[in-house]
Parts: C-alpha cells; sequence; structure tokens
C-alpha cells in the first residue's frame, strides 16, 4: 500500500446500499452548473469519477485514494496529474490522453473520457479531486445517505486503529484480570 | 505579474504567459490548430495571428509569442484578420473535405480558397501538418515513431519507410489529439491497429474479465512502478474490485 498523507475517502462496506447517490453527485458536483437539474438543463455531460462495484454481496464505492507518492503523477508526461500537499487532481487542459496514467493506478480509479474543455471537444483523464473547489468538500460524503463514506485524515485513521487496537488490549488485560480473581 | 491590453481591455497575467494565454484569459476568441497546452509552442498553423502595436508593432503568432509589461494586443484589426484569412485559405485549399477546417474557415468567412484544390491523389487528405502528432510522440511519450517525411507539396507525417514501427507504444495520443481526426486507429480483437502509421500492437487480455486492455508494448511501466507488477494485465474495473475486495478483508482483520 502507498503511503498516505492528505485525506481521502474513506468506505464503510456495511454501510454503503449500492444506490449510486455518490456517483451521481460527484458527476453533477464536476458540471459547471454544479447541480444535476442545471447540468442536464444546460446539457452538460455528466461524468463519476467514483465507481460502486460489487464484491461478492457486499457493495462499496471506490476512487482514487490520494497517494502520496502517486504513480499516476509520477507517470504523466505534461504535468497534467499534478500532486498538492494534500490531493491529487488532473488538469485536462495539459492531459493528451495518452492513458499512462490509468495503466499505473494500482486502484483503477482513472479513466478517459470525450468530455469540453475550455470550449473545445477532446479526450480527457478524470480522476477524483476531492472535490476540492466545492466549497461543502465533497459531494460524494454530502450525498451518501446512509453515511457510507467519510473524507478522513491517515492520522485520524490511525488514531482510531490505535484506539481499537488499545481497547482490544484493555479488554483482553480485563478478562485475564478475571480469569486470575477466579482462580 | 504582466499587465497588458487585449482589444483594449485590461488583463494581468504570470510571468511567462504567451500571448494566445492573455488573449483566452480576457475572453477573447482566437482559432488555434497546432496548439495545445501540454506540449511546446510551436507556431506551426499561422491561425492565431495578433497584431501587436505596442512596445513595438509586429504581427506574430500568440501562441509561441510571450506577454510583455504595457504590451497592447489587438485581435481584430485588418492586418490579423488578414494573416489568419490567408492562413484559412491554405488549409482549406490543403484539406477541403476536412469538417473541421471548413468549419474553422466558415467562422470566419471563408467558404473558398484563392489556392485551390489538392491534386486528385491527395483529394480526401485530412492531415494540415500541424505536428501535433509528431511533437506528442516524441516530447509527451518520448517514443519518436513517426516524424515529418518530405518537403514542399509531398510533406506528410509517417513512420520511417511507412512500415511498422518498434518504437510505438501503442498509447494513441496521437489518433486522440489530432485536431482534423487524420490518424486512424481502431481495436480488433487483441490488436491494436494504428493504420495511418502501419503499425499493429498487441493487446494484453485481462485475466479476470478477459477484456482487452494493456498495449504489450508498454510493458516497461511495469519496471518504472514496481507496485503494480501483479496487477499488471487487470483492467481499471477489475483493479477496482481487487481493491475493494483488499479494503473488505483489511477492515475484516483491522477495524478503523
Ligand atoms: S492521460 Fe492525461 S493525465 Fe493521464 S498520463 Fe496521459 S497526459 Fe497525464
Ligand atoms: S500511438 Fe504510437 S505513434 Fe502514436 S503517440 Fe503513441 S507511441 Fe507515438
Ligand atoms: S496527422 Fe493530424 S496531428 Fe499529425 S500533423 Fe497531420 S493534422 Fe496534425
Ligand atoms: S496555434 Fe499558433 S501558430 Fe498554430
Amino acid at each position: 500500500m502507498n503511503k498516505l498523507e492528505g485525506p481521502f475517502i474513506l468506505v464503510n462496506p456495511e454501510r454503503c446500499l449500492g444506490c449510486h447517490t455518490c456517483e451521481l453527485a460527484c458527476a453533477a458536483a464536476h458540471t459547471t452548473a454544479g447541480n444535476i437539474i442545471g447540468a442536464v438543463l444546460a446539457g452538460e455531460k455528466l461524468y463519476r469519477r467514483n465507481r460502486v462495484v460489487q464484491v461478492d454481496s457486499v457493495k462499496l464505492s471506490t476512487q482514487c485514494r490520494q497517494c502520496e507518492d502517486a504513480p499516476c503523477v509520477r507517470v504523466c508526461p505534461t504535468g497534467a496529474l499534478y500532486r498538492t500537499e494534500t490531493y491529487t487532481a488532473v488538469d485536462q487542459r495539459l492531459c493528451i490522453a495518452c492513458r499512462l496514467c490509468m495503466m499505473v493506478c494500482p486502484f483503477g480509479a482513472i479513466h478517459v473520457a470525450t468530455t469540453e474543455v475550455a470550449g473545445r471537444e477532446k479526450a480527457a483523464a478524470f480522476k477524483c479531486d476531492l472535490c476540492v473547489d466545492r466549497p461543502g468538500g465533497p459531494a460524494c460524503v454530502e450525498a451518501c445517505p446512509t453515511k457510507a463514506l467519510s473524507l478522513k485524515y491517515p492520522t485520524e485513521v490511525i488514531h482510531q486503529a490505535t484506539q481499537a487496537a488499545a481497547r482490544q488490549f484493555l479488554d483482553a488485560l480485563e478478562s485475564q484480570k478475571q480469569l486470575a480473581s477466579s482462580q | 505579474m504582466i499587465n497588458l491590453t487585449v482589444n483594449g481591455q485590461p488583463v494581468t497575467v504570470p510571468d511567462g504567459t504567451t500571448v494566445l494565454q492573455a488573449v483566452r484569459a480576457a475572453g477573447v476568441e482566437l482559432p488555434t490548430l497546432c496548439y495545445h497546452e501540454g506540449l511546446a509552442p510551436y507556431g506551426a498553423c499561422r491561425l492565431c495571428m495578433v497584431v501587436i502595436t505596442a512596445p513595438r508593432h509586429a504581427l506574430v503568432a500568440s501562441c509561441a509569442y510571450p506577454v510583455e509589461e504595457g504590451m497592447v494586443v489587438e485581435t481584430n484589426v485588418p492586418e490579423a484578420a488578414t494573416a489568419r484569412h490567408l492562413a484559412l485559405e491554405f488549409l482549406l485549399s490543403r484539406c477541403p473535405q476536412s469538417d473541421v477546417i471548413r468549419e474553422m474557415a466558415a467562422k470566419e468567412g471563408i467558404t473558398t480558397s484563392r489556392f485551390g484544390a489538392p491534386p486528385p491523389e491527395r483529394a480526401d487528405e485530412l492531415c494540415v501538418l500541424c505536428g501535433l502528432c509528431v511533437r506528442v510522440c516524441r516530447e509527451a511519450i518520448g517514443a519518436a515513431a513517426i516524424s515529418f517525411i518530405g518537403r514542399g507539396m509531398e510533406r506528410r507525417v509517417g513512420t520511417p519507410f511507412d512500415v511498422q514501427s518498434d518504437a510505438c507504444i501503442g498509447c494513441g495520443a496521437c489518433a486522440e489529439i489530432c485536431p482534423t481526426g487524420a490518424i486512424k486507429m481502431e481495436d480488433q480483437g487483441n490488436k491494436r491497429i494504428l493504420h495511418t502509421w502501419h503499425t499493429t500492437v498487441e493487446l494484453h487480455t485481462c485475466p479476470q474479465c478477459g477484456r482487452f486492455f494493456v498495449p504489450e508494448p508498454m510493458s516497461f511501466l511495469k519496471e518504472m512502478f514496481p507496485e503494480i507488477e501483479d496487477l499488471w494485465a487487470l483492467c481499471p474495473e477489475c483493479r477496482q474490485q481487487r481493491a475493494a475486495r483488499q479494503w473488505i478483508e483489511q477492515r475484516a482483520t483491522s477495524p478503523v
């Protein structure tokens, strides 16, 4: 697994209904209109950056993991894919649709499609950018009806994992004490 | 930052910006053909001609000309329009069959060319010699599989000797970037055929779903990115599936 530093979208598969609301919210958030009705009325094309997949009977959304040492950023020959301190995104104006990023993304999180960029039709790469330009943060997180998605900071995840581990340890200690006293 | 005016309208752009970028930043439309944001400026098609009246008078290709403090740019003065119209007439006489060129010309009121029609053997020519394919393959991809061949009226693009290229990695960037759709590329089963380059590359089969995905000549990426070695031939959908499965398993063993 690649080292992560900035935030990323975390999915709780136990909560995901597979309703695809997040996909629609993602697509709408990246239109000029910024919402689904406006985008449809303006005849804008809709492209989602995430995808709900099914693994056996479990459904969950998948998207870019925001790798810190991102292979897509390293491979991109034009600098269209870039990384800031906290996220990776693509500047579609620079994209030449070579698909090298698609080939190296371990998570299958990038796709190339024809779209309108600066008034011109062209093929360009699409990926999750954590809705950095959206005041309310990631649209998928906001739209999920069951709160299966959250924007997590790796430190938070580590913190929660540490807490969980500590709890297990204390529980184990507790039960040992009980064992000791019952002997 | 640099301050200049475009058609009388003040704009402020970062240092190192081209006149074309400043023109577009000012919201003024200007046709371009050989320009691509991701590649170095080339200045070949002459469609982006503008007149600069300060600091000195010049007729320039805006895509390859850097901005200067206090510059005055005019896109609609007769001198600029005439230069663009001339370029369009040249293009129209070379590629009368190209919808893209015809539309571009019509937008500037040009429907006929004083330079006549192409010879019968090139009547269907779509290539405008903008060099985008050659440049993207050399500059960005680093494959340099194609180049300009011949001179004058005979000038065209192709692979050396018009035979199968061993340098082509089958990325398709040339076909995607070509503004007139002159490059024919097609996937047939496990083959990607670049008809215009007389080149065929093999596509790997996704071991999970059987779709054809990665071109074989891109295998060098495996060495560059060891993290993808064991999922190399998987298509993006199957990679998503794999990542999702791993996440479910990871959660089962160490709950977050
Ligand atoms: S498809 Fe676009 S974003 Fe991806 S590597 Fe090529 S130029 Fe970069
Ligand atoms: S498909 Fe081949 S010729 Fe075209 S840009 Fe890629 S490497 Fe170059
Ligand atoms: S084939 Fe297309 S991209 Fe290449 S020089 Fe001709 S018009 Fe330009
Ligand atoms: S776009 Fe400037 S010369 Fe072609």
